[in-house]
């Protein structure tokens, strides 16, 4: 077990670098320049060429990654391009507001979701259940860049409860995290309901309460337990959309997370930044798969004794 | 009852409401360093936190601030006499020394370049005179130069060091100091304070998105945002009672260019038969709703340098059809839809000038041209046309001041990778023209100069010069006595009013 997991994080550190060669690689293809970005209109070629050699961006692509590969091994991201600060303080300043925002979705998520599933199936064919299901098919449907000013325009604009954006205090946090999490919940609700659905009429269900087990006990000892890994897969494998995600929704309520950061460098060519977030976001995606599997080993015991007998 | 609680730690003392102005910016300055400045929100806020030598007044004509005097010895020495009565925030008064290692930093041969170096190149040494009197050499001469003195001011210590990236160690002259710059807001404070404003403390809030800008507006979140809300959204905010639009011609032309390397655009009369094809009234009531009015050259006509005989160049399709025949492209006739020639556009992703584009090429098929529109991302756009691989494309020119501009743009000297003449235009009589007004001191001899020179470029037309674009801003009913600057500058919020009466504050609304 413990070998198995030295190997997973191991298995890191070339994927991070894979990663980030390959969207350096990415960025740099993309037409512009930086130079353009620090130096403005007012200047001549002779003079960003001059400031292209100083920041190094006349090397080829390949001494440019290699070399940015090599800051990281020593811990040092760079700077960003533009606005000279180190790209770690940036990283830094904005991954907690970004991870404040996902595990308050993620938790939000699964609080409300997987209750309402379980009912959902228990009441499966009747009016709870269908309203449920028609919820469900909204939030899915809903893209956070339209739903998120939609709950601004209600419950700050209209009604004056909460701030439209910032990071002003608990508060502020409330319209990101229902627009972040409406995707996610739609999904939670579904797959818990179908899963909880189809172990409610499995064997050992009927076994259980066959042997006079309380039906508290079968619902939630057995039945939501059995029904997890099929929950902890979709919840792993929607990590992906929760990050992007993230993006469109720290826009929307100007939330100063990495998203937000990466954008920006995006638009302005800051190579050393988007390639900072890139590591943070492919080191989260790695992280995620890698805590997914063990929460496997840890709920199904015939994956633990199969591997590790 | 939770809006002052913090999150993850990040507590930040908020200002009293009732002295605080609020407004909203899209993006983060990119630098605190005023050598650094060239993006407009970094050049907005060292406004605010720096002196310099001069400042713009709202119609961007220069007034000296921390000089009182300023005097062309001849047209190579410009001598400046300092305001004695200015200090840093440290205390220390700020001297010709600090002055002089502020813009000798330009010469320096710098780990971390400055972009802001070029408007330097023609300063040769600064001479300390006396505690607060100092000599400007230059190595040829300009008379522009004054205009490069907008830059804020640091003290000597700072200025003989490298780039400043962390606002806590600025040491500043102006009226407000940094006091808090975070990823989503920056918050100013006024150095002494003044119990005669009413504006103490001035929060930048960053937010990107411009329906929460407008929502933000709506709420009484924020007091002003400038030239930063789409034009759809302005045309509401008359439906908004405690909003209000304010508009004024901005230091933005829009034009319209031809590469002079393309045989059928070199030709004059095809230029000058586009140029008639443009139904400019038309674009500018559709696309800017009527905010928006003709340009004639680069310069406003607030300008003390624009010239007023110059003839508008009016919409006659006519008159454009002859002029194609007369160059040599006659209609072909044979089907009734063929085009003369067909003409590349490129464009930026910007809507509203792909609007335009669409606009221009419908505008250009009446007369027989086929236009092609292709719109590119800014990256591409730009390196295309300074490599002069586009026949047309539009762009505009902003916040520029003073009429050498048109060396930058039309002078031979300027073709990339030297200046902006991306067209590749080349007239003898512009350059001698151009050359002279760069060092001519006294003012009625250069009118005459730069008079000559709009009307050469207005007859040969290197641009079609097509709109100013207004400076508009939305502020809160709370907010009174706001002036807008012509190039966007946000000096007038100092000085503005607030209604008591009208109460705005997010902290009221959550109290309902």
């Amino acid at each position: 077990m413990n070998f198995y997991i030295l190997k997973r994080i191991l298995y890191f550190i070339p994927m991070s670098f894979l990663v980030v060669s390959l969207s350096a690689a990415m960025i740099h293809f993309i037409p512009g320049d930086p130079v353009d970005q620090i130096a403005g209109d007012f200047i001549s070629e002779v003079e960003k060429n001059e400031i292209r050699k100083k920041l190094g961006l006349d090397k080829s692509l390949f001494h440019q990654i290699l070399h940015y590969c090599e800051g990281v091994v020593h811990g040092d991201f760079g700077q960003s391009l533009i606005m000279g600060r180190s790209v770690i303080d940036l990283l830094s300043e904005r991954a907690l507001p970004s991870l404040e925002l996902a595990v308050s979705a993620v938790f939000f998520s699964v609080v409300i979701s997987i209750p309402l599933g379980i009912l959902s199936a228990l009441q499966s064919g009747k009016l709870f259940d269908f309203l449920c299901l028609g919820s469900s098919l909204i939030g899915t449907s809903m893209p956070n860049f339209w739903l998120g000013p939609l709950l601004v325009l209600f419950f700050s604009v209209h009604l004056g409860w909460l701030p439209v954006s910032g990071r002003t205090g608990l508060s502020s946090i409330v319209l990101p995290v229902i627009t972040l999490s409406s995707s996610l919940s739609a999904v939670l609700i579904r797959v818990t309901r179908v899963n909880f659905l189809e172990q409610l009429h499995a064997d050992y269900v009927r076994t259980a309460r066959s042997k006079g087990l309380s039906e508290f006990k079968v619902l939630f000892k057995h039945t939501l337990k059995n029904s997890s890994i099929s929950i902890l897969t979709i919840l792993s494998s929607q990590f992906g959309t929760l990050i992007t995600g993230t993006i469109i929704t720290e826009k929307v309520f100007s939330w100063p997370g990495l998203g937000i950061l990466m954008t920006e460098a995006i638009e302005r060519r800051d190579y050393p930044v988007v390639q900072g977030c890139l590591l943070v976001f492919s080191f989260t995606f790695l992280l995620n798969s890698l805590l997914t599997d063990l929460l496997y080993f840890w709920l199904d015991p015939r994956i633990r004794t199969g591997k590790f007998s | 009852m939770f809006a002052n609680l913090s999150i993850g730690g990040c507590a930040v003392k908020s200002p009293p409401i009732e002295k605080t102005f609020r407004l909203a910016w899209g993006d983060s300055p990119r630098t605190v360093d005023p050598r650094y400045a060239i993006d407009a929100d970094s050049e907005y806020l060292a406004d605010l936190v720096h002196c310099s030598l001069m400042k713009f007044d709202p119609n961007g004509i220069p007034k000296n601030q921390l000089a009182s005097e300023m005097k062309w010895v001849d047209p190579k020495t410009l001598e400046v006499t300092l305001n004695s009565t200015f200090q840093f925030s440290d205390g220390k008064p700020v001297t010709a020394e600090d002055v002089q290692a502020s813009y000798e930093f330009f010469k320096k041969d710098l780990k971390d370049p400055t972009p802001l170096k070029s408007n330097f190149s023609s300063l040769s040494r600064i001479e300390v005179l006396s505690p607060y009197k100092l000599r400007f050499h230059l190595s040829e001469p300009y008379i522009e130069f004054t205009y490069n003195l907008s830059i804020g001011i640091l003290p000597k210590s700072l200025a003989i060091g490298t780039k400043l990236t962390d606002f806590r160690k600025i040491i500043s002259c102006g009226d407000f100091s940094i006091d808090e710059w975070t990823s989503n807001f920056i918050q100013l404070q006024r150095r002494v304070e003044n119990p005669l404003k009413d504006v103490q403390t001035i929060r930048i809030e960053i937010v990107q998105d411009e329906n929460t800008r407008l929502f933000k507006l709506r709420n009484s979140e924020l007091d002003l945002v400038q030239n930063a809300l789409n034009r759809d959204q302005l045309a509401k905010i008359h439906e908004y009672k405690n909003l209000r639009l304010l508009r004024r011609p901005g230091l933005k032309t829009e034009y319209l260019a031809f590469q002079f390397q393309d045989p059928i655009l070199k030709q004059k009369k095809v230029r000058q038969a586009i140029a008639y094809a443009i139904d400019r009234k038309k674009i500018m009531d559709h696309v800017f709703h009527g905010w928006a009015y003709p340009a004639d050259t680069i310069l406003l006509p607030s300008d003390p340098y624009f010239n007023k005989k110059l003839k508008p160049i009016e919409y006659q399709v006519e008159k454009a059809k002859n002029l194609l025949d007369e160059a040599g492209f006659p209609m072909k006739g044979v089907k009734k839809d063929e085009p003369r020639f067909t003409l590349k556009l490129k464009t930026t992703t910007n809507p509203t000038r792909l609007i335009f584009a669409y606009a221009l090429a419908d505008e250009l098929n009446k007369v027989g041209i086929d236009l092609q529109v292709e719109s590119l991302d800014w990256g591409k756009f730009k390196s295309d046309v300074d490599q002069g691989v586009a026949q047309m494309w539009s762009l505009n020119w902003i916040g520029f001041k003073g009429p050498d501009i048109y060396r930058y743009v039309f002078a031979t000297s300027s073709i990339p990778p030297n200046g902006a003449n991306r067209g590749h235009f080349s007239h003898f009589k512009l350059d001698q023209l151009l050359e002279e007004g760069k060092g001519t001191i006294n003012f009625s001899q250069r009118k005459k100069i730069y008079d000559q020179v709009q009307e050469i470029i207005q007859e040969e037309l290197p641009y079609v010069f097509l709109w100013h674009e207004e400076q508009f801003v939305v502020i809160h009913e709370r907010v009174k006595h706001y002036e807008i600057y012509s190039d966007g500058r946000l000096l007038s919020i100092p000085d503005v009013v607030f209604n008591s009466d009208k109460k705005s504050t997010i902290n009221l609304n959550l109290k309902k």
